[in-house]
């Protein structure tokens, strides 16, 4: 055995030896074309990372991804989709800006303004959902600053200019609006609203149908909520809903509009090319620790929203949650104790009111988060305060519910706060006393917190909780609508899946291939297949709002960016005759060069 | 709370499993020679079951920190993953049934439980504790191995990567049971599966150790085998991830066998063991072991 091994070793070593001195001439002359060839720049494959999330966290996100994916790998290009968690996807996308593509919802386009810290250039460098396309536009820009200037049919022609822009761009494809999903039961509780802009509101407008039942139990297949109730967090999702109840704000959206909510009354009056707003704060509030709120609170509040470092940091440091609203103030001072003027430039007071839905925070409790975020001494990462990764586990807020307990992971109690003026019910004008009554209708509110929506469902149906905080997938409503004792709620979200693309890559940098991209998803298909039918195909990223561009009406197919090929299948000649055109090439085994 | 009925659950499931266990492969002689030597036995056995405790505490430290480093330096291979076996996943939950995911779901968690517990206590009653070395020194590599591949790679399961195409079947007919495997584990760690490792192992030990339990080796195969498939089955890990564990056993098991000691007075967590002991004992006179 021994032997045979040697001899072997013997053999191979020799043969070595032998062609190691034929081939030295050989080799030189390979290594001289290896320098030529790469001295000329061999043309590479045009190769594509997209960002998305894992199936458990959200598997629409996830299967369009691989759509896109699988799209672009058929027509030659070279992709990777990569799953990261919420959290990652954010620092990696919306904060990092490391990657090619990404598949995300935004939560929130109702509304026209939205797209200003979206898209406006002067937000590249800022994080979370303000411009991580690294999309700078002259003409959208001055769209974006008109339309916050004007008022009515001006306003809507802006708009309509402003979205046949973006749309011509694509620094991100609008691809679906989904309905939001809910399941509730209704033997408790009723009056599930959902519809509402602001779903706090709809949680505090909820009637009791039993005197004796106290409580209110939710369910959120986000366990977030139970370990950060941070309303300036940057990691989060559907944080409002909870948030909203802790804490208070000048107006909230119900009945249709922004109205009065802790301020008792505003007076908007044009000064300029601005506008100013004064503001009068209801008498008594109170912070749940017995404090007084007061117009400097309010003041407070602005100034931070802006700049969490209070200018201790060199470039400011605003919350990236409340980016859209906070830029509108120019400036906001105290006129006495409950009294405020905020001064809006640049700004009519349609889009102004808008500023009024920020959050008040209790300046005593946040003035001391306004240091460089760090662990142990060490600075994260410069432009983090530690207000924006604080997980706020006891919050003091003013809002209709106090903070009670919570249970990491697993549950989160919140109770009335009866000195609170919806609770009090008094002088309450007549559009706030017709949304919550005489208050809210429990003395406290559980969120259990679980992984699925099969297990928040089977909670719901084994009557353990009345209903479901977050919205649901569509795979799970045959099991909502089996279940009698249950009801489906289906409503437009104002939200909308897009496809966002790194401009300051190529080849994304130029519009034309992102144009491209787009004509890559089948949208009307994708509603059906990932979305189970529960969603809209969106050519614009105002689908669902009363600001559609007409031109980009959906008309069974995208106006402007339609499909290249049949019911989900590519076609695939044409598509690379249009890369062709472009200028790409593609190699004899398909793949798709960089010019 | 819900979380501490599932661990009396599984406590209460594997304790009487554990009795028939004893019955049934350890048998009544075995039984009766242990009680006769109880002491030493336990002073040579225990030590061992120590270390690896001690292993497995400092993995659940370990894990959170692993974690948060995987997403900092780790290689996300999960299209990778898929790239290697595409729709393997999706295929084998084409004949997925309730009855059979019930089964699987039951032989994953329980069943799983079941097959690491009983060799740590079956191979104590075996006169010559070279098996039981070998089984928390194969174990311990299997966990190293593993933490270590967690902590370098970011994979999700199939599930999370096509979830239109693949179901968490076992979360379907079993949500509770979420509750129980998100506490032990998160679901970025597949690569390899642990789950198949270490149950392989057992088999392969099984093996080692049939002419002394030859029953216990049947059945450990066929655990072995049904939880390998229920990985897939069950749509948590891929293909790529079983092979990986299937390697990782054999390789643990290899590992184990040459390097732990022969006899107990080589050994020298025996030997530091029983320092322990008699150091206990000195003080301590009463509970000689």
């Amino acid at each position: 055995m021994g032997e045979s091994r040697d001899s072997a070793g013997g053999v191979r070593r020799r043969t070595l030896l032998a062609s190691a001195a034929a081939g030295a001439a050989g080799l030189a002359g390979c290594l001289s074309r290896f320098r030529t060839a790469r001295g000329q720049g061999s043309p590479e494959q045009v190769s594509l990372d997209i960002l998305t999330l894992p199936g458990d966290e959200n598997a629409v996100a996830t299967e369009l991804g691989r759509t896109l994916s699988e799209n672009l790998e058929t027509v030659g290009v070279d992709t990777e989709v990569v799953l990261l968690d919420e959290t990652e996807l954010r620092r990696q996308a919306l904060i990092g800006r490391e990657y090619d593509l990404f598949v995300s919802k935004h939560p929130d386009l109702g509304e026209p303004d939205a797209l200003r810290p979206l898209l406006h250039s002067s937000f590249t460098a800022e994080i979370g959902w303000q411009n991580p396309f690294d999309f700078t536009n002259i003409d959208v820009d001055e769209l974006l600053a008109e339309q916050r200037q004007t008022d009515g049919v001006e306003r809507q022609r802006v708009v309509t200019e402003l979205q046949e822009e973006v749309v011509r761009q694509q620094p991100f494809v609008p691809v679906v609006v989904p309905d939001n999903i809910r399941a509730t039961r209704s033997d408790r509780f009723g009056g599930w609203e959902w519809t509402r802009r602001d779903p706090s509101v709809t949680l505090m407008a909820v009637d009791r149908f039993d005197e004796d039942v106290e409580r209110l139990r939710l369910v959120s297949t986000n366990d977030r909520l139970t370990r950060n109730l941070n309303p300036l967090a940057i990691e989060y999702r559907d944080r409002g809903t909870v948030t909203g109840l802790l804490y208070d704000s000048l107006g909230r959206q119900y009945q249709g509009a922004v109205r009065p909510w802790a301020a008792e009354e505003w007076e908007f009056e044009e000064r300029g090319s601005g506008t100013v707003a004064t503001v009068t704060l209801r008498p008594d509030l109170l912070w749940h620790d017995g404090e007084p709120l007061t117009a400097g609170d309010v003041v407070f509040t602005v100034e931070f929203l802006q700049d969490t470092s209070l200018g201790e940091l060199e470039v400011p440091v605003p919350a990236p949650q409340f980016r859209g609203r906070s830029s509108l103030v120019g400036d906001a001072e105290t006129l006495d104790d409950r009294t405020v003027e905020l001064t809006f430039p640049e700004t009519t007071s349609t889009v102004a009111e808008r500023a009024l839905t920020l959050p008040i925070l209790p300046r005593e409790e946040w003035e001391e988060r306004s240091e460089a975020a760090d662990i142990a001494g060490i600075e994260l990462a410069e432009g983090v305060t530690d207000a924006l990764v604080w997980a706020n586990t006891e919050p003091v807020g003013s809002g209709p519910l106090v903070f009670d307990s919570r249970d990491e992971g697993d549950e989160l109690v919140l109770r009335r706060f009866d000195e609170h003026f919806v609770n009090a019910a008094e002088d309450l004008h007549p559009e706030l006393e017709a949304t919550v009554g005489s208050g809210i209708a429990f003395e406290e509110l559980t969120v259990t917190a679980v992984r699925s929506d099969g297990a928040a469902l089977q909670l719901l149906g084994d009557d353990a909780v009345d209903a479901v905080l977050t919205t649901l997938d569509s795979e799970s409503i045959p099991q909502i609508g089996r279940d009698p004792t249950l009801d489906l709620r289906l409503e437009r979200s104002r939200g909308l899946y897009l496809v966002g693309c790194n401009t300051a890559r190529e080849p994304l940098g130029n519009p034309h291939f992102r144009r491209l991209v787009a004509r890559l998803l089948d949208k009307e298909t994708l509603v059906r297949t990932i979305f189970g039918g529960f969603g809209t195909a969106a050519a614009s990223p105002l689908t669902t709002t009363e600001w559609l561009a007409p031109e980009l009406q959906w008309n069974g197919e995208d106006p402007e960016l339609p499909f290249l090929g049949t019911n989900g299948r590519l076609d695939v000649e044409t598509i690379r005759d249009e890369f062709r055109e472009l200028g790409f090439e593609y190699s004899d085994d398909g793949k798709l060069l960089q010019p | 709370m819900s979380l501490l009925v599932y661990y009396l659950q599984v406590t209460v499931f594997v304790g009487v499993c554990l009795a028939i266990g004893l019955a049934v492969f350890v048998g009544r002689d075995r039984i009766r020679t242990f009680a006769g030597e109880y002491r030493t036995r336990l002073r040579d056995g225990v030590p061992h079951l120590a270390v690896l405790g001690l292993v497995f505490v400092l993995s659940m430290y370990w894990r959170p920190v692993g974690g948060e480093v995987s997403w900092t330096v780790g290689m996300n291979i999960t299209h990778t993953l898929y790239s290697i076996e595409g729709n393997l996943v999706a295929v084998i939950q084409r004949i997925a049934t309730t009855e059979l995911t019930w089964a699987l779901s039951i032989i994953y968690v329980f069943g799983y439980v079941f097959l690491l517990v009983f060799p740590l206590v079956a191979y104590l009653f075996l006169e010559d504790l070279w098996a039981l070395r070998v089984t928390t020194l194969a174990y311990i590599t299997n966990y190293l191995v593993g933490l270590a591949s967690y902590t370098a790679f970011v994979a999700y399961g199939p599930r999370n990567y096509m979830p239109r195409d693949v179901g968490g079947l076992m979360y379907e007919v079993w949500p509770e049971i979420e509750t129980l495997t998100t506490h032990i584990n998160t679901n970025t760690n597949v690569f390899p599966s642990l789950h198949t490792s270490l149950a392989v192992t057992v088999a392969l030990l099984a093996w080692y150790t049939r002419d002394s339990y030859p029953r216990w080796f049947y059945v450990a195969s066929f655990l072995a085998v049904s939880i390998a498939f229920s990985t897939m089955y069950l749509g948590l890990h891929w293909g790529a991830d079983v092979a990986a564990g299937i390697a990782l056993a054999v390789g643990s098991v290899l590992l184990a066998s040459r390097v732990a000691a022969e006899t107990s007075d080589e050994s020298v967590i025996t030997r530091a063991g029983r320092r322990a002991f008699s150091a206990a004992d000195r003080r301590l006179p009463g509970t000689r072991l």
